[in-house]
């Protein structure tokens, strides 16, 4: 387990190196140019700091790696791997993205997501089931995506003093058509409780 | 000598607040706010005036759809409104958008407030 966790860690770090390392080393990522405001490896550096998972660091390299220099990647880019197959991640098509709010339709939702919400998604616009949204809204992300071309990343941790705290953590990744607007978002929601029953029994 | 200002991520720290002088609240690194249990504003820090260039506050916007992502549920709001109630709520959170910079990301701290009501901490990174 030790020699797991080791491997884990290691990978991790190599990981970081790689992504810290600047232009010297090769990389088998496509080229970055800088952003708009020359910030982008501050605004990469200000991001990873604060991912918590490693589910949400390694999406996140996924979909750095796959941008077309500024524009964050499309669909097809990303379709590689199992990538998107993620128990914990979802996928919404932006549909009539002019509209105020904007409606996002599930495209695809993780088994976990799923299982939380207890009932398949997939096909149906986000907000069907109101009061149940184990999601989160959308539409705030998808205006910072939008707007920047970046993910957008929320942190939560609520303890209600009756048991043990809930951290959530959700990262949401934009996808752009050819013609650069956002066509998907592609999110990661984790959660992690160990919340204990009356009975004493750990339960999620 | 001057007091040492309690750390944002103290468990204790709306009843650390609840302690000091408004003068010192007021002069805090991070924002404060308290709302009493009806939700209304009874004290607005001057950081939070100053860093959020607002005179009022502007917390009516929808704690569950607008700022808290994923609560939008039966459950937690349950759970928000019981320990509420019972004076032992303390929610910490990210949130991206201040009022006056869209980008602007910040530290939200939500912890119930003696006697009922809450405090809110907005610390901007």
């Amino acid at each position: 387990m030790a020699l797991i966790l080791l491997c884990l860690v290691l990978s991790w770090l190599a990981v970081l190196a790689l992504l810290f390392s600047g232009g010297a080393r090769p990389s088998t990522a496509p080229m970055r140019q800088a952003g708009p405001e020359g910030n982008d490896n501050a605004d990469d550096h200000r991001l990873v700091s604060r991912l918590r998972s490693h589910r949400l660091l390694m999406a996140y390299l996924f979909w750095k790696a796959a941008r077309r220099g500024n524009r964050p990647p499309c669909l097809a880019d990303v379709q590689w791997q199992g990538a998107l197959d993620d128990p914990h991640m979802f996928t919404v098509a932006v549909e009539n993205p002019d509209l105020q709010p904007p409606r996002f339709r599930y495209t695809r939702i993780g088994s976990a997501l799923e299982q939380r919400l207890g009932r398949g998604l997939a096909g149906l616009p986000t907000g069907a089931h109101p009061g149940n949204d184990y999601v989160g809204s959308l539409e705030g992300a998808y205006r910072r995506c939008a707007r920047t071309l970046t993910p957008s990343y929320e942190y939560a941790n609520y303890n209600f003093g009756d048991g043990a705290p809930i951290t959530f953590e959700r990262l949401i990744l934009p996808l752009a058509g050819m013609n650069g607007r956002i066509t998907h978002l592609i999110g990661v929601v984790l959660f992690s409780e160990q919340e204990k029953r009356p009975n004493g029994s750990e339960g999620s | 000598m001057e007091a040492k200002a309690p750390d944002f991520h103290d468990p204790a720290l709306a009843s650390i607040v609840e302690t000091l002088p408004p003068a010192v609240v007021d002069a805090l690194p991070y924002g404060a706010i308290r709302l009493d249990r009806e939700g209304r504003v009874t004290f607005y820090s001057e950081t939070e005036r100053r860093l959020s260039g607002y005179d009022q506050p502007t917390v009516a916007r929808s704690f569950f759809t607008e700022i808290a992502p994923c609560m939008d549920n039966a459950q937690f709001r349950g759970r928000i409104d019981k320990a509420l109630a019972a004076g032992t709520l303390d929610i910490t959170f990210s949130f991206v958008g201040d009022f006056n910079d869209p980008d602007r990301e910040l530290d939200v701290r939500v912890q119930s407030a003696a006697g009922g009501g809450c405090w809110i901490f907005l610390r901007r990174l």
